[in-house]
């Protein structure tokens, strides 16, 4: 059972064209990696599945709502699609236990109580529930990436997406990043990952989209992309990555 | 000395209750003016929007002295006789009002775009996102220049005298009148004005390193 559904979707930013008919599906736990140089519009891509950028022509549905729609709430799509950014975005002047409580009180309408409980189990999963009542600021950014992970968990949304979560970590602190995605996926999470770890997509995906100027190039197994791509715009895609 | 001394006696019963009574009150209501021409402009408010810009830049482009003359000669004309006190704070409030609006606009533009749209993303109405994260930041970040536009303020009541509010300065331009003494009433009177103000521009230049260092 599919989803996230989105069927031909453009998106121009004024004479831009960024997202040129995009159509894929995801299935209730599946995650999902997507791949290409920067400019192919993953970002952007996901940015229009929470519903942070407009789409000019197509349709997304998530759980059965149209993301699009000016009927559906935008803030129950938001309850079931969370997204962690590649600069963690947490509130500073919040503590890492308020970043998590505040959306649950907020915008759940969870009792201060329970949400504080949630909020400390999760940092517990995260491996930091020692840094809940500290500042965003005074912890590495690693921490910060696990913080926002847990934030977005917190909200039990049905599908998480990840923009690059890895790309402003020192190297020394992304394997702890992804190997807490990995088990996300592993157990049932369904996943929307924009990354360039093809370690991780080998291991947690079930599947690979790879985009290139707005358009999907091609899609199917991790392994297959990776090892076995049968476009040149991927080949090359792959051999660049490998290289570094 | 017995003239300095009849002059600290002066000024701090009959001058400094009323510039600071004065500068609190019109502060005050400037805080609430600003913040809501700041927050209505800052989100772009259809027809409001333009009003409040039309606003903002007609008190920050009129000397404050014209805005009291305005006020406490040509109100009358229309009927409506407020007291000197009542204008001088009207005077205040619009014209600090305006700036202070600016100093809100500005921080509320300067919280990034990312922390919006995190807020967003975590199903936050725009209500929810203005009052626990963007205003909370912006707050702290507008707390030095407010702290500033505050010695500015206190430095305009000053101007205040023209329309026979006794408050400091007049109480000095009238006691030198009498005494003679330019050199001595002034020089006590700036003594007055530099303690109200210097204290404030510390806490200024205070906030803005505090502020400095947890948005580092």
């Amino acid at each position: 059972m599919s989803i996230v559904e989105v069927r031909d979707i453009h998106k121009h930013f004024s004479q831009l064209h960024v997202l040129k008919g995009i159509s894929f599906e995801v299935d209730v736990g599946q995650t999902v990696v997507f791949a290409g140089p920067s400019g192919s519009g993953k970002s952007t891509l996901l940015r229009c599945l929470n519903g942070l950028e407009k789409i000019q022509r197509g349709s997304i549905q998530i759980d059965g709502l149209s993301v699009h729609d000016h009927k559906v709430n935008l803030l129950d799509v938001r309850r079931r699609i969370g997204i962690v950014f590649q600069q963690f975005n947490l509130f500073p002047h919040l503590t890492v236990l308020k970043n998590i409580t505040l959306p649950l009180i907020k915008a759940k309408g969870i009792e201060a109580g329970k949400a504080k409980q949630i909020a400390m189990d999760l940092l517990q999963k995260v491996e930091i529930a020692e840094k809940a009542n500290v500042y965003p600021g005074n912890i590495s950014g690693g921490q910060q990436q696990r913080a926002a992970i847990a934030r977005a968990l917190a909200m039990e949304p049905k599908v998480v997406m990840f923009d690059e979560p890895t790309s402003a970590l020192d190297p020394e602190l992304t394997g702890g990043i992804l190997e807490i995605m990995a088990a996300l996926a592993k157990e049932g999470m369904t996943m929307l990952v924009v990354t360039h770890e093809m370690a991780f997509a080998r291991r947690a995906a079930n599947q690979m989209i790879f985009m290139d100027d707005g358009v999907i190039v091609e899609s199917g197994k991790p392994e297959e992309l990776i090892e076995n791509p049968s476009h040149e715009r991927t080949k090359r895609f792959m051999q660049e990555i490998g290289d570094k | 000395m017995l003239i300095a001394r009849t002059l600290f006696v002066l000024f701090f019963t009959k001058g400094l209750p009323v510039t600071v009574y004065l500068s609190l009150l019109g502060f005050v209501t400037a805080i609430l003016v600003g913040f809501v021409v700041g927050l209505v402009r800052f989100l772009r408010v259809p027809i409001l929007r333009g009003l409040l810009q039309v606003y903002v830049d007609g008190m920050r482009g009129l000397p404050f002295l014209m805005v009291l003359y305005f006020l406490f000669h040509v109100l009358p004309f229309f009927d409506m006789r407020l007291t000197a006190f009542s204008t001088a704070v009207l005077a205040l409030t619009l014209h600090t009002g305006a700036y202070i609006s600016e100093i809100v606009r500005g921080s509320l533009l300067a919280i990034p775009k990312t922390q919006h749209e995190s807020a967003q993303s975590l199903a936050l109405t725009l209500r929810q996102r203005l009052q626990y994260v963007i205003i909370p930041q912006a707050v702290s970040l507008s707390l030095p220049p407010l702290a500033g536009q505050i010695v500015l303020h206190v430095k305009d009541t000053s101007v205040i005298s023209i329309i026979a509010l006794t408050e400091l300065t007049r109480v000095g331009r009238i006691q030198m009148q009498t005494n003679g003494q330019p050199l001595l009433t002034y020089a006590i009177l700036a003594v007055f004005y530099f303690a109200l103000c210097y204290p404030v521009l510390k806490l200024s230049i205070g906030l803005e390193e505090r502020i400095a260092k947890k948005f580092r």
